[in-house]
Formats: C-alpha cells, sequence, structure tokens
C-alpha cells in the first residue's frame, strides 16, 4: 500500500512528541523552580485529609524519578488528578470543557481557512491589481491586529446587539426545545467565532497569496499556457492543488498559534473552554487543573498536526516514503 | 508558401524606471513541414524568448511586435485571445526541464488527454486510448500513463512530454533544450524519437539548444542568435564547414570533440547587456577578427550563397583577406580578446 | 555539452554586502521602507519618551475615564492617568521586552541552526527534535504556565519569550546553512584546512545574515505580541506599565462597559502599528530573497502588442539599423 510507511511515520513521530509533552510537563510542574504541584501549602483551602491523599496518590514524598513513573501510570489510566478548586477529577472537568472549545475555535478557523485560501488565490491571480492591493494590506492588518486587542473592539461595537459573555442564556428557564438552545449557543458564539476568524485569515490569505505566486511561477502552469488553456482552468486544473499544499503544513504550525487566541477569546467572552479554564486554574492556583489544561492543548495539536500530515499525504502524490 | 514564418519578431521587457530591454530584436525566419530548425546560442541570446514570443507565452511586462503566420494566418494579431486557439492545436512544445513541465500532481495520461478535450479533438474513452497509444508511440507502456510524474524517470519524463505534446496533431513542435537535464545515453534517444517523429509525421521542428552536436545531428537548417539578433543563418552543414560569421565560427570552435583531447577553447566575454542601445556589431568586444567600422556601423544581414546569409563587415573583404583576418586577434595575444568581466576559466 | 559561457548560471543567491542588499530592498520596496519608518518611529519615541511625555505617566492628573480633550489627547483611564503619557510610559518597557526577548531567542535559534546545519549528525537530529516539540507548543499556553509556575516578572516574561521563539529561526537558519555549505566556495575553503569558527563567521554567516534579519524582525513583532497577551492574561508583573497592562486594566476596570473607549483604542493601535511595521520590513526582506516569486506564467494583465515605427502597417522596419531586403 502506497504510503504506508508514512503514515506510520508520522504516527510514530506524533506519539514521541506526546510522551516528549508529557515529560516536559511533569518536569515544568515538579522539578523546575517554584515546583507548584509538590508544594501544598500552595493549595488553597487545604484540608490535611486532602493534603494526604493527594501525597499518595501522586507519591510526593517519593524520589522525583519514582514520581514520574507513577505520573505516567497515573496518566495512562486517565487520571490527571483532582482540582484544587473545584475537588473533582480534572479529566472530567477539561472533557467537558474541550466540548465547549471546540465548536467555536473550528468554527472560527474553517472561515478563517475558506476566506484567506480565496483571498489569497484572487490576489495572487490578479497581482498588482486594486483588488490585490486591498486584499493584502487589510490581510496584513488583521494579521497585525492583537487577538485581545480586536476581541475588545468586537465587544465595544457588537456589546448592545449580540451577547457578548458566556456560551448560553442562564435566565432563560423551563422547557426549552432543543433548537431554541443551539439558537442561544450560536448567537453566543458569534463574537467568539469571528474573533478567531478575524485574527487568523490575514495570516492564511497572506500565505495563500504568497504560495500561489510561488506555483505560478511553476513550469507546469507555462505548459498548461501553451496547451491554450483558459486561466481559469490553469488556475483550477493546475495551481489549486499545488499551492495548497504548503496550506496544509502551515494551518498545522500555526494550531500552537489558534490554541493560543482561543484562549484570549475565551478569556475575553467568558467561553466555558479550556482556555477560560486554564485562567481560572491560575487565578485559584489550580495547578493539577493547569498542568492538565496545558497537556490536552499540547496533545490537541500534535494529534491535529497528525491530521494534518495526512491530509497533505492525501493532496500530494510525491509522498510515499 | 511556408508552414511557420515568423517576421521580424521582436520582443522587449518592461524594466524599472521606464528601462526597456529588448530580448529580440528582429528575428525572421521560416520552415515547412516536415522541416527541422536549430536555433543556437549561449543562454541570454534570446533563442527561448523567440519562441516563447511566437506563441505569445510572454508575461505582462513583455511586449511583441513582427508577425508570426502559420498556414499564413497571422496568430499574433489579435494578442493572447487570438493565440490561444493556435496553441497546441497548430503549435506544441516541449519545454526545458522534463522534470518540472509536468503538474506533480496529475496523472501523466490525464495531463495528455487534457488538451484533446479542451479542443475538441477526441473525449472520454477514445481520448484516453488516443493518449495511450501517443505514449506507447514514445515508447513507454501505455499502461504507465496511471502514474505521477514523479515515479518516472527523466527519461520518461520528457517522452511523456512528447506525447503531450503530440496529443492535438500540431504541425510544428518547438523544443527548448529538450535533452539538457538527460544523461548522454537517454538524450541520443530522445533526439532520435524526434527525428523519427518529424519524419513519420511531417512535424516542422524548431529546435532550442545550445548545444551545437545536437543541431548538426538533427537539424538540416539552422540560425544562429546572437544578443537577441540572428546573425548567421543557413544549412547546418555550411555553419559547420563554411561559416561567415566570426561568432558561429568560434561557437563550434568552443565545441568539445567527442574523440580529441585537443583543450576546449570556450569564447572569452560575455554576451552585451540588452536593455540598452548597441552601436555597431554587438559581437565587436568578443570578436577576434574585428575591423574598425564593426564600432560604429551594424552589420547587413545578407546572402552568402545559396540559402546562406550572415551578418558580418568581414564578408565584404575578399576571401583571402578574410582567411587572414580570422583569428588575428587572438593568435597576436590572448589579452585583448579577454574583456573585464569575462568568463573565461 | 558545450564549454560555451553560460553568464545567466550563478551560484544560487550570493549577498556582496549586507549594507547594500538592505539599501536595494529598500529602494525597491515601499513595503519595507514603511514598516522600517513605523519601527523607528517607535523606537525614537520610546527613548526620548521620559523627555517629552506630557503628565506623569503613574500619578492621576485627571477624572476617571475622562475622555479625549484638548488637554488630555487619548483621554484617561480607570485611575485618572492620562493615557498618552501611559502608552507612551508602556511602550517603552513593551519594546524592551520584545527586542531583548528577540536577541534571546535569535542568539538560541541561529546558533543552534547553524550548528545543527553545520555539524549534522546526533546534534542537529537532538536539536531538530527539541524544534519539533516547540513548533507544535501552544506558546501562549506554555507561557502561561511558566509565568504562572515562576511567578509574573518582566525578566521570567523575556526569558519565556526567548525559549519559546527560537525553533522558528533555527529551522530556517539550519537550511540554509546546509544548502550553503555545499557551495563550491566554502567546500573549497574547508578543504584547504579553514577551521569550523573560521568557516561559519567568515562564509557561512555572511550568508545566512539578510534571512536572519528578517527573521529578526518578524520575531519581534511574535514577542510584542506575546508580552501583550500575556500581560492581558494578567501575567505579568503588576507594578509595570506595558502596553499589555494598559488594555488589561481597561478591561478588568470595566472600560467597556463605561463606553471609554479611549482606554483600548490608541493602545491597541500602537500594538497593531508596531507588530505591523516588523511584519512589513521582515517580509519585505524574505520576498526579495526569494527568487520563486519573481516570475509568473499567469496574470490577469497580459503582453501587449507593439507596431515598429517607420514601417508598414504591421510590418516594421527595424528602426535603428537597416537591414538587407532579404531578411525576410
Amino acid at each position: 500500500m502506497r504510503g504506508a510507511d508514512y503514515v506510520i511515520k508520522r504516527a510514530g513521530f506524533a506519539v514521541l512528541t506526546i510522551f516528549v509533552a508529557i515529560t516536559i510537563n511533569f518536569f515544568l510542574f515538579r522539578v523546575l523552580p517554584g515546583n507548584a504541584v509538590a508544594d501544598l501549602s500552595r493549595v488553597p483551602r487545604a484540608t490535611p485529609q486532602l493534603r494526604h491523599a493527594l501525597e499518595v496518590e501522586f507519591g510526593l514524598d517519593k524520589p522525583k524519578w519514582e514520581q514520574y513513573l507513577i505520573y505516567l501510570k497515573q496518566l495512562a489510566h486517565g487520571n490527571m488528578g483532582v482540582s484544587y478548586a473545584t475537588q473533582q477529577p480534572v479529566s472530567t472537568l477539561l472533557a467537558n470543557d474541550l466540548k465547549n472549545t471546540i465548536p467555536m475555535v473550528a468554527v472560527g478557523t474553517i472561515a478563517a481557512i475558506l476566506i484567506g485560501v480565496l483571498t489569497g488565490i484572487l490576489s495572487a491571480w490578479r497581482r498588482g491589481s486594486a483588488l490585490d492591493h486591498l486584499s493584502t494590506n487589510l490581510a496584513i492588518a488583521f494579521y497585525a491586529f492583537p487577538t485581545q486587542f480586536l476581541g475588545l473592539m468586537l465587544l465595544i461595537l457588537f456589546a448592545s446587539v449580540l451577547p457578548t459573555s458566556g456560551m448560553m442564556n442562564p435566565f432563560v428557564l423551563g422547557p426549552e426545545s432543543l433548537w431554541a438552545r443551539l439558537k442561544d449557543i450560536g448567537a453566543h458564539m458569534i463574537l467568539p467565532a469571528l474573533t478567531v476568524c478575524l485574527t487568523l485569515y490575514g495570516e492564511f490569505t497572506l500565505i495563500m497569496r504568497s504560495s500561489m505566486l510561488e506555483t505560478l511561477g511553476e513550469d507546469y502552469v507555462l505548459t498548461a499556457r501553451a496547451k491554450g488553456l483558459p486561466d481559469r482552468k490553469i488556475v483550477s486544473r493546475h495551481a489549486l492543488r499545488n499551492a495548497l499544499l504548503p496550506i496544509a503544513t502551515v494551518v498545522a504550525i500555526s494550531l500552537g498559534w489558534i490554541v493560543g487566541g482561543a484562549i484570549l477569546v475565551e478569556f475575553i467572552f467568558t467561553w466555558p473552554g479550556i482556555g477560560w479554564a486554564m485562567w481560572q486554574a491560575i487565578y485559584q492556583r489550580d495547578y493539577p487543573m493547569l498542568q492538565g489544561g496545558f497537556l490536552v492543548l499540547a496533545v490537541s495539536v500534535i494529534v491535529l498536526n497528525f491530521i494534518a500530515d495526512l491530509a497533505y499525504f492525501r493532496l500530494d502524490p510525491r509522498i510515499k516514503e | 508558401m511556408s508552414l511557420l514564418e515568423v517576421r521580424e519578431l521582436h520582443v522587449w521587457f518592461d524594466l524599472q524606471e521606464g528601462r526597456e530591454l529588448h530580448a529580440v530584436q528582429g528575428v525572421s525566419f521560416g520552415l515547412d513541414a516536415g522541416e527541422r530548425f536549430g536555433l543556437v546560442g549561449e543562454s541570454g541570446c534570446g533563442k527561448t524568448t523567440t519562441i516563447l514570443g511566437l506563441m505569445g507565452l510572454l508575461p505582462p511586462t513583455a511586449s511583441v511586435a513582427g508577425e508570426v503566420l502559420v498556414g499564413g494566418e497571422s496568430i499574433l494579431a489579435g494578442g493572447e485571445s487570438s493565440v490561444r486557439s493556435h496553441r497546441w492545436n497548430d503549435i506544441a512544445m516541449i519545454f526545458q526541464g522534463a522534470m518540472n513541465a509536468l503538474n506533480p500532481v496529475k496523472k501523466v495520461l490525464w495531463q495528455i488527454v487534457e488538451p484533446m478535450e479542451l479542443h475538441g479533438i477526441a473525449d472520454g474513452t477514445q481520448a484516453r486510448r488516443m493518449a495511450g497509444d501517443l505514449l506507447e508511440m514514445v515508447g513507454i507502456p501505455a499502461s504507465a500513463g496511471e502514474r505521477y510524474p514523479h515515479e518516472f524517470s527523466g527519461g520518461m519524463r520528457q517522452r511523456a512530454a512528447i506525447a503531450m505534446a503530440l496529443a492535438c496533431q500540431p504541425k510544428i513542435l518547438l523544443a527548448d533544450e529538450p535533452t539538457t537535464a538527460l544523461d548522454v545515453m537517454v538524450q541520443a534517444q530522445i533526439l532520435e524519437l524526434l527525428v523519427g517523429l518529424s519524419n513519420d509525421l511531417g512535424l516542422a521542428l524548431v529546435l532550442v539548444t545550445h548545444d551545437l552536436p545536437v543541431v548538426a545531428q538533427v537539424c538540416e537548417r539552422a540560425a544562429v542568435m546572437y544578443a537577441g539578433e540572428i546573425v548567421e543563418e543557413g544549412p547546418t552543414e555550411a555553419l559547420y564547414h563554411a561559416p561567415r560569421h566570426p561568432y558561429t565560427r568560434l561557437l563550434f570552435a568552443a565545441t568539445p570533440d567527442l574523440y580529441g583531447d585537443e583543450a576546449v577553447v570556450s569564447i572569452p566575454g560575455a554576451p552585451p547587456r540588452l536593455d540598452r542601445a548597441i552601436e555597431g556589431c554587438a559581437f565587436r568586444p568578443r570578436c577576434d577578427s574585428s575591423l574598425d567600422r564593426c564600432e560604429s556601423e551594424h552589420p547587413e544581414f545578407r546572402a552568402m550563397g545559396a540559402g546562406h546569409r550572415a551578418a558580418c563587415h568581414l564578408n565584404d573583404l575578399p576571401g583571402e583577406e578574410r582567411a587572414a583576418r580570422e583569428g588575428a586577434r587572438r593568435a597576436g595575444s590572448a589579452a585583448p580578446a579577454a574583456t573585464p568581466g569575462g568568463g573565461a576559466p | 555539452m558545450s564549454a560555451v559561457q553560460e553568464p545567466g548560471l550563478t551560484e544560487g543567491l550570493s549577498v556582496q554586502s549586507h549594507a547594500g542588499f538592505l539599501r536595494s530592498v529598500l529602494r525597491e520596496r515601499k513595503a519595507a521602507v514603511v514598516g522600517l519608518g513605523i519601527i523607528a518611529f517607535f523606537v525614537v519615541l520610546s527613548v526620548v519618551a521620559p523627555l517629552v511625555v506630557p503628565y506623569s505617566p503613574n500619578a492621576q492628573t485627571c477624572a476617571v475615564f475622562a475622555p479625549p480633550s484638548a488637554r488630555h489627547w487619548f483621554g484617561c483611564d480607570d485611575g485618572g492617568i492620562d493615557l498618552l503619557s501611559e502608552i507612551m510610559q508602556g511602550g517603552r518597557i513593551s519594546l524592551l521586552i520584545g527586542f531583548t526577548a528577540t536577541v534571546v531567542s535569535m542568539i538560541l535559534g541561529g546558533g543552534i541552526g547553524i550548528v545543527s546545519g553545520y555539524f549534522g549528525g546526533w546534534v542537529d537530529v537532538t536539536f531538530m527534535r527539541i524544534v519539533d516539540y516547540l513548533l507544535v507548543i501552544p506558546d501562549l499556553a506554555f507561557a502561561m504556565v511558566i509565568s504562572e509556575v515562576w511567578g509574573p516578572s518582566v525578566f521570567h516574561v523575556i526569558v519565556v519569550i526567548g525559549i519559546l521563539e527560537w525553533s522558528g529561526t533555527a529551522r530556517v537558519i539550519r537550511a540554509q546553512v546546509m544548502s550553503v555549505k555545499e557551495r563550491v566556495y566554502v567546500k573549497r575553503a574547508r578543504a584547504v584546512g579553514a577551521g569550523n569558527g573560521r568557516v561559519i563567521f567568515r562564509h557561512i554567516l555572511p550568508q545566512v545574515g539578510p534571512l536572519l534579519i528578517a527573521n529578526t524582525v518578524l520575531t519581534i513583532a511574535v514577542a510584542i505580541y506575546l508580552e501583550t497577551a500575556l500581560a492581558f492574561l494578567g501575567l505579568e508583573d503588576p507594578s509595570t506599565t506595558t502596553w499589555g497592562t494598559i488594555l488589561e486594566h481597561a478591561f478588568a476596570r470595566a472600560a467597556v462597559s463605561a463606553g471609554a473607549w479611549w482606554a483600548i483604542v490608541p493602545d491597541g493601535i500602537a500594538i497593531t502599528l508596531l507588530i505591523m511595521g516588523c511584519f512589513l520590513f521582515g517580509q519585505a526582506i524574505e520576498d526579495a530573497l526569494n527568487p520563486r516569486l519573481k516570475v509568473a506564467h499567469l496574470s490577469i494583465r497580459r503582453w501587449t502588442l507593439r507596431t515598429l515605427v517607420g514601417g508598414a502597417a504591421g510590418m516594421g522596419v527595424r528602426p535603428l539599423v537597416g537591414r538587407g531586403p532579404d531578411a525576410i
């Protein structure tokens, strides 16, 4: 089968990176100066019983390498510890947060990719035209907008029209239809998703434009022109797919960035996702939650990267190592 | 009337600050069905621009003057839109660097079928069968058409590019350095294939190359280009044995002899820049036998014999005097011939 | 093959002088001039800020959330502090953090990229695994964790950004070093016995210089962004004023519901402009270094037809010098 090796290689790489992420996560919280998790005196409102339970569960009295093994074992069982703040399992809390984050970020990111790819192609095709200048300058401006600034601007502009906080209206009681609930969530999602979309689309436009420009300089585009193909067919049949190849990589590389933006967006719009949870964890010194949140984000990015690798594999027949 | 007739073709490229580069400066030539014509010269002398120009395959910074007649019809007269229907239908092309001329993400057969469907030659199963036949004709099994270009070797890719060029049964085939990136054995096979095809199909072939033995092997007639102009044109035999322009003579002298171990002589210096007017003969600074008048007077392109023309003032001298002058400057001393910035090894 | 000289073929891109290259970029690309102008503007402003601030950036000089006026151009914040003064002061710290963090990441990234690309082998493999990890790690989340564990301070922010942002530079530089290493003159230098240090500093560094400059400028933008984002999340030393903390204060003290847009907009525009300046300048250099962007076989504009002067319509005669009648 073509490319089975490639898939295995990339999967192996993903697994290795996840392992590195877990290890670094352990070191960040237990070994580096600060020793956050081990220092139970920093746990707010901790009863002696809770302290003792934590000590036993994470082996805090044992040497570091043993703690590391215990950490790995616990993780393998899906145990990320217990939130200091709510006394609930971190994994349960994070699963719920992730469920809220994914749709919002996905909607914003996919919209950004679509807009970016489209405007990038048009810009490159019409290089030097007024449309190109407008689109490129707009993209640079949105690329430069810090997420928090853009979010605050949207907050100011649309505060009277759209919901600006949370994921649904808590005051609507009674037996609601599913449709009404979805509509409510959708309305709440507009501003955060729009912020995600606008901060990302600029970068995608610029990258798509330069990728397309590079592709339009390739010999096979000249061949297509020599064949007598009209421009639209040259773009759609010959240039587009080749120009899209780097986009898969770029989206993958920006995933860490997208997640960072999502944290800011959730913070501004109090979207009850994983970014909001991490911010709260910092605010409440809830280290297991912070550690778990960071690990989940890192692993998500690695997994999505693997998916992007597979997409690249689908797009480019040359890969078959 | 010739099948392909290029008359006074000029190509300019706009540079920055309103300057322009006169890349092709009034090139004219013609050829008939089944004829093989070589276009020779160093890189940067306008060969590739000439054949791209005659198909209108130029960037927006270019402007074109002159006429290109295919079967008597002027194809460039209406700009890009008028030339498009002639592309691949009448004139097809094989590009330099077989590596990149094929789209890496499309299967080879698809790329051959594409122009057939576009120009209404054939479609569907019929087109695929025809494309398969073409592949067989250039020596590739039809089943290999289901593969991607990167799965082909360099030679196979160039064969596939030739099959693709034949898709619409063109009358004229332009080949731009078709063998450059290939090893010697494969080069010979590709050239043999091109000669065979032009004989069998009556294709008029324009072969652009800097590789003189290739021209000698393939073409009956050739033109030598220098600084955007044709400086000598004639039967390959005549160019080789009785060149009437010092550039042609030096170009052949620069070609290594496969069987001898004579040191290879290259022409010192580099072609002139084409973004400024050239006074006198463009080759004078590198010429080994120039006259005083070459500095100020542009030599006319004149008939030298049957189908043999050249643009050189030396031809005005009597035969013996000309022979005596040839190589005079070089023989005298090596120093004056080497211009500053020259690339002599 | 013929032995005819091919003057068109040169050994890839070779840069004679950095100053000359930068001058040509600035001459040919308007975006580079605009970008450098913006960066220079903010740098100069930061240097002279203590001398020209109209009011104290720490003391109350007007009413809480006073709107912009002739005396307070950008209005006042939640503590009655003049925002223009505060933004000028904040820019000093933001720029300091951005530039210092970039220097840290350039030294790390440039050094590791050169060592990795030049020596290859297990050194390369080890560094590239770390780079792979850093490339997929969510920057901001990582920075949040570190700032929280270490405690908020300007120094920590600099270190965090520095160790996060070197990976991209290392990758780009490594690729460049690997290609430069294979060039003839570098091989020649090694063959005649030039030491590694000499080859790196005399032959390789000058070649990757322009790319390093482009990368540095682009990293400044990322560093400034990260700083403002961390500060916005409250992970900056609360006693300092940066562009990030100004936005944080405005948000935390309900400037939005108070309708005090002036507490947000000028500061946000300052951040945006500086990031934009870095992007324009850095990207202009990168584009100038990318030969693949120069050709385009497809464009909406077309080549044009010309009529030759002095000849019959369509069938012109060469204007400058005549050719014989048998030329055609």
